[in-house]
């Protein structure tokens, strides 16, 4: 704690400050979800230190939560997806007159799920990441093959969609020189692919340009009215009265966050349903419910800690904010997992207390930024669409200083816009973008200490059981939704 | 999703495999490398695709494509696709202060946006980026041919 409180303390603490900001205002636009305010600022990480930029890049997933409960509840439109379940009650409780306390509710049930999120993280993550200190390069191997495998629960109901875009996210991993023998690979003679193509300009065109492309042609967002912007927080009473739909939040929004592919949005739906469900009045859901906002939004918030906790300790990103922040990691050359505890511990603690810093944020910055965050959602869209495409093709260039890079990146989003349409998930994508290094370079290590022999993925325990664990895990999704559609 | 969509998808990914995989064969492989060879997990991905691809054909085949959601609207899409590619072409040539004002008031115009509050708009964007990027950051952004580089 004294180190967060030092000079760079001081300059970590400005950063999460800046991220909580930068989120709230990603997350109070309709259309910009978290990760993709996450993906416009990762251009910007590569000049810093490694500690400030994954603070500012975390902190924004925090911000972006109760950003996003802004326009839910005061014109009943989600700024984020995890944001939609807040809606039901919370936009009723505005059009009773009660926006400003529904918007204190938020807040508060924020912090509480955040720090209670952080708990959970710091003392999961070290022992998880601990075990996995053992591992061979066969664990590795089969260790990635295991994160693949969860891209059944990150299809959104198509698990063929799902594998086709994580062939395609492991494609554009092999593009580049090849790790072994320093051939180059699907380059076409050009030089600017020999270093392979960097997970982040994926992300950023995945995310952020493909939803540009979608934006382009939807109607302009809601206005909200400015008589809404006093936030007025919850009392003492009030609070007790919250503690019951905050715990069910905070309890569901665990198990959901270490589940990859679960993520907040799922979260806080099944807390409303929970919160309902145990209420002493349940008939008062959906009608302006205090408890309707507090359960999801604690949920919500959980997830953004606790959706780390697979990340850190085992490399591995469960949802779409996690993988750009694995692609904050990977700018500074840092791979999350077992050995980021031994290699850069200080990374990781710092972002514990920049976490800890963020939810402070959250609710200092949440008290005064209603009307300037107002302000932005009421600009005329054109305005921002321009302005959000500027940054990116300005970030960008600035990552290599490389036209090239720009034009790759409108390329990739294309790519996803296409890919939108055809309902392939981007998730299954970016893990294989980001698995498939991991998954190459241990496969071939392993059978080079082999000699060729794959009997070594069956001979050590701890890749068989990955493995196994795998490929159950797979049969169940293909089962699992083999039985929904008969 | 429609039945045309999901039997492109398949298609596609099917004719994507199959090039991809046989760039995968034609990878030289050096005296360097393993048993495994360059090209060797490249063809396992183009297997995973072409799989993929083809439980999309089957499926379709078999059962139909699911219901067609709200679409995009595609040729403001590509507009705006055109737009940005022609940024990428100027900005050598223009240099960047000029070509990133000009992006913003043709992505503004084309998004809507009407008026001389575009004008005012897309020069006091290129004024703040300029100075972040070029004066704070120091990022050495084209200057461009035009203008004496």
């Amino acid at each position: 704690m004294a180190a967060l409180f030092s000079g760079d303390g001081l300059v970590t603490i400005l950063f999460a400050f800046a991220g909580c900001l930068w989120g709230i205002f990603g997350g109070a636009l309709p259309g910009i979800s978290p990760s993709i305010a996450m993906a416009l600022l990762l251009p910007f990480t590569y000049g810093m230190d490694p500690i400030p930029a994954i603070v500012l890049l975390a902190s924004v997933y925090v911000g972006a939560e109760y950003g996003g409960s802004i326009p839910a509840i005061l014109i009943r439109t989600p700024g984020t997806n995890a944001s939609a379940a807040t809606t039901i009650d919370g936009y009723e409780m505005a059009r009773q007159g009660k926006g400003g306390e529904a918007l204190g509710i938020s807040l508060i049930s924020g912090l509480v799920g955040g720090l209670f999120g952080l708990v959970v993280l710091v003392l999961a993550t070290e022992p998880l990441a601990r075990v996995a200190l053992a591992f061979t390069p066969a664990a590795y191997f089969a260790l990635a093959v295991l994160g693949l495998s969860v891209i059944a629960s990150l299809s959104g109901g198509s698990l063929l969609k799902g594998v086709i875009g994580a062939g395609l996210g492991l494609m554009v991993a092999t593009v580049g020189t090849d790790p072994v023998s320093g051939v180059p690979r699907f380059t076409f003679d050009s030089p600017e692919l020999l270093g392979g193509i960097r997970p982040i300009l994926v992300m950023v065109g995945l995310f952020a340009v493909a939803e540009m492309l979608v934006q382009i042609g939807e109607p302009p967002w809601a206005k909200a009215e400015a008589r809404d912007t006093r936030l007025k927080l919850p009392g003492f009473g009030m609070m007790r009265r919250l503690f019951r739909a905050q715990a069910i939040g905070c309890g569901i929004g665990t198990f959901e966050g270490v589940t990859p592919g679960a993520g907040g949005t799922v979260a806080a739906f099944m807390a409303y349903n929970e919160a309902r469900r145990w209420s002493a009045d349940p008939d008062a859901f959906g009608k302006g419910s205090p408890e309707g906002v507090a359960a999801p939004e604690s949920a919500n918030n959980v997830v953004t800690a606790t959706a780390l906790v697979p990340l850190l300790s085992l490399g591995i990103p469960g949802s779409n904010s996690a993988a750009i922040l694995l692609g904050g990691f990977m700018v500074h050359g840092l791979t999350p997992g077992p050995l980021l505890f031994e290699r850069a511990p200080e990374v990781v603690w710092g972002l514990y207390g920049g976490l800890l810093a963020a939810n402070i944020a959250m609710v200092l910055l949440g008290m005064v930024i209603l009307t300037p965050a107002l302000w932005l959602v009421n600009r005329p869209k054109p305005y921002l669409i321009a302005a959000i495409l500027c940054l990116i093709v300005s970030g960008v260039f600035a990552i290599e200083q490389s036209v090239f890079d720009v034009g790759l990146v409108l390329g990739i989003g294309v790519v996803g816009y296409l890919l939108r349409l055809a309902g392939v998930p981007v998730l299954p994508i970016v893990l294989g973008v980001v698995l498939g290094f991991m998954l190459e370079s241990n496969y071939r290590r392993s059978l080079m200490l082999s000699a060729g022999d794959h009997a070594v993925f069956i001979e050590d325990p701890v890749a068989l059981v990955l493995l196994l664990l795998a490929v159950a895990l797979t049969a169940y999704s293909f089962w699992s939704e083999f039985k929904r559609k008969t | 999703m429609s039945r045309a969509v999901d039997a492109a998808l398949g298609a596609g990914a099917l004719a994507l495999a199959g090039a991809y995989g046989a760039m995968a064969t034609a990878i030289p492989v050096s005296m360097l490398s393993d048993a495994v060879g360059p090209g060797g997990v490249p063809l396992v991905v183009a297997g995973l695709l072409a799989f993929g691809g083809a439980g999309v054909l089957i499926k379709t085949a078999l059962v139909g494509g699911g219901t067609a959601g709200k679409q995009p609207d595609h040729q403001r899409a590509a507009g705006l696709f055109v737009i940005l590619v022609a940024y990428v072409v100027a900005v050598p040539l223009l240099g960047y202060p000029l070509a990133v004002g000009i992006l913003a008031a043709a992505v503004a115009f084309f998004a809507g946006g009407r008026g001389i509050g575009i004008v005012a708009f897309a020069a006091a964007l290129a004024g703040l980026f300029w100075f972040g990027f070029v004066k704070l950051l120091g990022i050495p952004f084209p200057s461009g041919l035009l203008f004496g580089g």
